[in-house]
Order: structure tokens, then sequence, then C-alpha cells
């Protein structure tokens, strides 16, 4: 067989190219010109081994609530990368832009509805009012599986738990539904689906007339059904399944969607109730920041060279479109997701113009935060906050992107 | 590889045994200057960086857990500590320059080498590291902290990858056989 019939040409190549210079190692002469470091080594002969730090335990708060709550901000927020123009063709002219206008003019929902979670059906009703970027949800009153939750001014969330005679206080929105159901949400719908298919009919209980649409997003293996009233163009109902076919009960579905509803006043306020057990609840961070397989290694650099190091490979990533690197390195989301970022966002990350040094900020409890001048693909300069955190995971020292810090955000919509 | 005796190595090197040490670099020297070599494209510096890594590790060893992880452990240090020397040479402008200023008797060699340089460090790392210095899947797998088969099917795509590259560039197996 000839060399250029198979592949062991470029292994003979590649041998070449890169194995021409052998280095042999000579204990001998490293022990000479890191005398120090190997006495150092020597110095603990004798002494007890034990290494790194105890393991600590840590316990998780598990609960239903918090999963429902979590699977209704899910299905908000698989929108957000969801997307696709609809069939524009279709007869009575309906297009989402129509939706998209209708609800510009929303400041609250009430979504009534059943969440589904391993075969355990759970029925709900949400009251929410959007904050003041329209971006995502501010007050949040959650009821449902015997337990209610609200999201007060104060920004605190309150899980009240009647059953066990429980409040958790989160000093935090725990529940959040991002992105807000108003314009956001189809705007960013419409980007990421495809296979839509429009339908016209009238709604079975009250005979009014309704566009039904169906769309998929293929990377996500989700898929949704929307119904819209023809008249006010808002959807009025929405199910998602966490398949691409539709198949089997929804995971989510939004039985009856109110806009701008009378609301009783204080629904947004929590009083706690007397004699129960009132129990603060820590911030839990996300699971990944604990992932060893995440992130970068920091071992052998001070903390500041490691917070550099990171932002540097993060946005050498980001530029290159390097996405498994990428969601190693900020593992928000997967390479698939960054991918999809990528090609939705108008703009881009071009070229880093600064690294400032990574700075402990006040407020910040997750970690330094280096502020990166970066010039985007549409011309514009903007500074990105990059928070990193810096962990010890069974001994090891390595750090990962957590976010962003403050008002600018990156590629995030 | 037999992972226990070097777990047993590494805890003996903990417990300031020299000669543990001695064997293990001796194990992952040629390894560890691969993976400098990947970053720094200069073979020297990659050296300096295996050694230096080396020494980091002497005065760190204690802190490792993950006995049976030291040779991921030890890759970690050697690539900041490479990424650092890039840093501080500004090397990585300079890159370029030195693989085109390459004489013409080298030119395959040199567009192979660029080939390899062109790919982002999740392939280049693994086929560096098998190139340079024949390294079996397994170690390659330790020192990356991945299976053997992923080592095995990074070496796929990245050859692939470089296959395509070269083809651009006007290369294919016949050409290997004509330099």
């Amino acid at each position: 067989m000839k060399a250029s019939e198979n592949d062991n040409w470029l292994d003979d190549a590649l041998e070449r190219a890169i194995g021409t210079e052998k280095k042999e190692a000579n204990f001998e002469s490293f022990k000479v010109r890191h005398g120090q470091a190997v006495e150092k080594l020597i110095s603990r002969a004798g002494r007890d081994t034990a290494t790194g730090s105890p393991n600590v335990w840590r316990m998780i708060m598990k609960s239903r609530m918090t999963k429902l709550a979590a699977a209704a901000v899910f299905l908000v927020a698989v929108g957000v990368v969801g997307t696709v123009v609809l069939e524009k063709s279709a007869a009575p002219a309906w297009a989402i832009e129509d939706t998209i206008r209708a609800l510009e003019q929303v400041s609250s929902v009430k979504i009534s509805g059943i969440i589904s979670d391993g075969g355990k059906v759970t029925e709900f009703v949400m009251w929410a009012t959007p904050d003041e970027d329209g971006t995502a949800s501010d007050l949040l009153r959650f009821e449902g599986g015997g337990q209610t939750s609200v999201v007060t001014v104060s920004g605190k969330t309150y899980r009240y738990h009647p059953g066990t005679n429980k409040v958790y206080v989160h000093q935090d929105r725990s529940i959040v539904i991002n992105p807000w159901l108003g314009s956001e949400f189809f705007n960013t719908v419409r980007k990421f689906t495809e296979s839509w298919e429009v339908s016209y009919g009238r709604d079975e209980q009250t005979s009014r007339a309704c566009i039904f649409a169906t769309c998929v997003h293929p990377l996500e293996a989700k898929s949704w059904w929307f119904q819209f009233d023809a008249q006010t163009k808002l959807p009025v109902r929405f199910k998602q399944w966490v398949n691409s076919n539709f198949e089997g009960e929804p995971q989510f579905y939004a039985e009856q969607i109110e806009y701008n509803p009378q609301m009783t006043a204080g629904i947004f306020d929590f009083e706690i109730p007397e004699h129960v057990e009132v129990i603060e609840v820590v911030q839990e961070q996300p699971k990944y920041f604990d992932d060893p397989n995440c992130g970068m290694s920091a071992e052998g650099l001070t903390d500041e060279q490691a917070c550099l190091q990171i932002v540097e490979d993060y946005w050498r990533a980001v530029i290159d479109g390097d996405w498994d690197y990428l969601a190693r390195l900020r593992p928000i989301a997967s390479a698939e997701r960054w991918a999809l970022k990528y090609k939705f966002n108008d703009s881009w990350p071009e070229e880093v113009i600064a690294i400032g040094e990574p700075l402990e900020i006040q407020g910040c409890n997750i970690g330094p935060v280096v502020v990166c001048t970066v010039r985007y693909s549409d011309g514009e300069i903007k500074d990105i906050q990059l928070i990193v955190k810096l962990r010890r995971i069974d001994g090891n020292r390595s750090c990962v992107i957590a976010g962003t810090y403050g008002g600018t955000k990156d590629f995030e919509r | 590889m037999d992972l226990s005796s070097e777990t047993e190595l590494v805890e003996a090197a903990q417990g300031g045994c020299l000669e543990s040490f001695a064997a293990l670099y001796k194990r992952y020297y040629g390894a560890m200057v691969a993976l400098g070599y990947s970053v720094l494209d200069d073979i020297h510096l990659a050296e300096d960086a295996a050694q230096q890594s080396f020494a980091i590790a002497c005065g760190d060893l204690s802190k490792l857990k993950s006995k049976e992880k030291f040779g991921c452990w030890l890759a970690g240090i050697c690539r900041n500590v490479a990424k650092q020397m890039r840093r501080r040479q500004g090397r990585q402008s300079a890159l370029d320059e030195s693989v085109t200023a390459t004489p013409k008797r080298d030119s395959f060699d040199c567009t192979v080498r660029q080939a390899v340089w062109s790919l982002k460090p999740f392939y280049r790392e693994p086929i560096v590291l098998r190139y340079y210095d024949n390294l079996p899947y397994e170690q390659i797998g330790n020192v990356l902290g991945i299976s053997v088969q992923a080592v095995n099917g990074r070496l796929i795509r990245a050859k692939k990858k470089i296959k395509k590259y070269l083809e651009r560039n006007g290369i294919t197996g016949g050409d290997y056989e004509s330099v």
C-alpha cells in the first residue's frame, strides 16, 4: 500500500516534525538547579504525610418546592436559547412580532398550570411582576405542592411549608422568571427554535379565535406548544416537553395565563406566621463551582496569577470559538450552548484591549473581580467584570469563571 | 503504567523520599517537556518549564490528596508555568515568525508544525504528547486526566484536522513520499 493510501505517512510526518529534539531526564542536573526545592522535599522526611484539609461535609437543602420553582424558571430560561421565525406565509397574517408588541404592555402575569416531575404532578399558581429592565421577574408569588414562596420587595425569598411549620428565608431572589414572560421572551424564542408549525382554531373553553404554534429546539431536545389569542395576540397557554417530539406529558403546562391581572394588596408581602420555625438559608452556589472537571488548575500560580491566567484563557477561547474549553472555564453553559450564543449574537468579542488586576470587591463574596476591556465585532468597547472563583478540591487548587459582576454583561441577553 | 506503584511513589515522595521523587521525575519528565512544548513551541523553554514544574511540585507535593492523579496535577502546574513563561516572553506573536522563518528545506516539517500549532490546546496537547516522545496512550491519559478511549478519540480528531490543514496547503500523503 502506498503511503498516501493510509495515515501512516501522517504519523511519520508528525513524528519527524515534532519529535526530533527529545530531551532526556537528568535528575542530577535538576537537583543542582533546584536545590532549594529539593531541600524542601527532603525536609519532610520522617514527618506525617497527612495531606490537605479535612473533608468538610456540606448540607445541601433539597426540597420539593425548590425543585418545582426551578422547573418553572427553567422552562422560561430554556426559551432563551431556543429560536426561529414563524411561518409567515400562513393565511390570516399573524407573526410573532405581533405577540412581541402586545407583550410590551404587560406589567404583571398570573400563570396557573401543572408541573410534571418524574411522574409526580403538581398544580401551581404564580403571580409575578417584571424588574426595571423587563428582562426578568422581580416580585413573585408561587403557590403549589403544599407550599408558598414569595419574593418580596426586599429582594428576599420566603418559603413557607405549613406541613412542617417551617419558613425558609433566602437572602436573594431564589425564584426568578428569566427572561421575563414579555417581549424579551419571544424575542429570544424567535431566534432559537425551528420547525415552527402554525394552525388556526378556537379555544376549547372560550371558543375565542386562536393561533396554535409548535416549535422545537433541536440541540436541547425540547419542544413547545403555544396558544395565542387571535385578538390580543398574547399567549394564553403553553406547554414544554423535554424531548423534541412532543412525547408524553409536558414537563410544564401553563394552562392559563392572565395578563395584568387584578391582584390583592400585599400579595407579594410575607409575614412570618407565629410559632413557626424560621430557617435562614445560606446562599447555595451553583454546583459547577465544586466540579473538579470544570475550571483551570491554579497549581504553581499565585491567586493573582491564576485569576489573570484564567481570564486570559477565557477570552482566547471566546475569540477563537473554542467552545469545549470555554465551557470548562465558564461552565454556565455547555459547549453546544456556547456555540449557539455565538451563532445568535449580533456582536461578539473580537479583541481584548486590556485586562486589569484582580480586585476584591465588597459585596462580591464569590471571588476576585477582573475588569476586562473588550472590543466587540460591532465596534463597541465594553468593560466586562469577570468574577473568578478560586477553590481547592481534594487538595488541588483551581479556579473557574463564575460570571460577570455588575450591570455590564458580556454576551448574555 | 502501574498506578498502584505510582501512588506508592507519590506517598513516599510526600514523606520526603528523594529517590521516589526522582522516579516520578524520570517517569514524567518527557511528558512535561512535551506539554510545555505544546504551549511554548520552543523546546528549550519547554525544558525550563518542565523543570520549574517539578520544582514547584517538590514544594507543594504534600498538598496533593489524590495521589493517583499525580500526573494530571503535575500537568496542571506545567501548563500554568508554560503559560506564564509565554506571557513574560511575549512569545505568542513571535511564534508565527519563528515558524515562517524556518529554512525552505524544512518547509514540509514546518507546515506540519504549523498545522499542529494551529490546533486548539484541547487537540494540540495529546498530539504533541504522542509524537514528541511517543508516549503511550495510558500515560497521555494520565497527564490529561482522561481515559485511554478519550485519548484515542482526541488523537483521531486532531489528526483529521491536521490532515485538512495540510490539504488546504496542498500537502497530501503522496507529497510526503517525495520529501
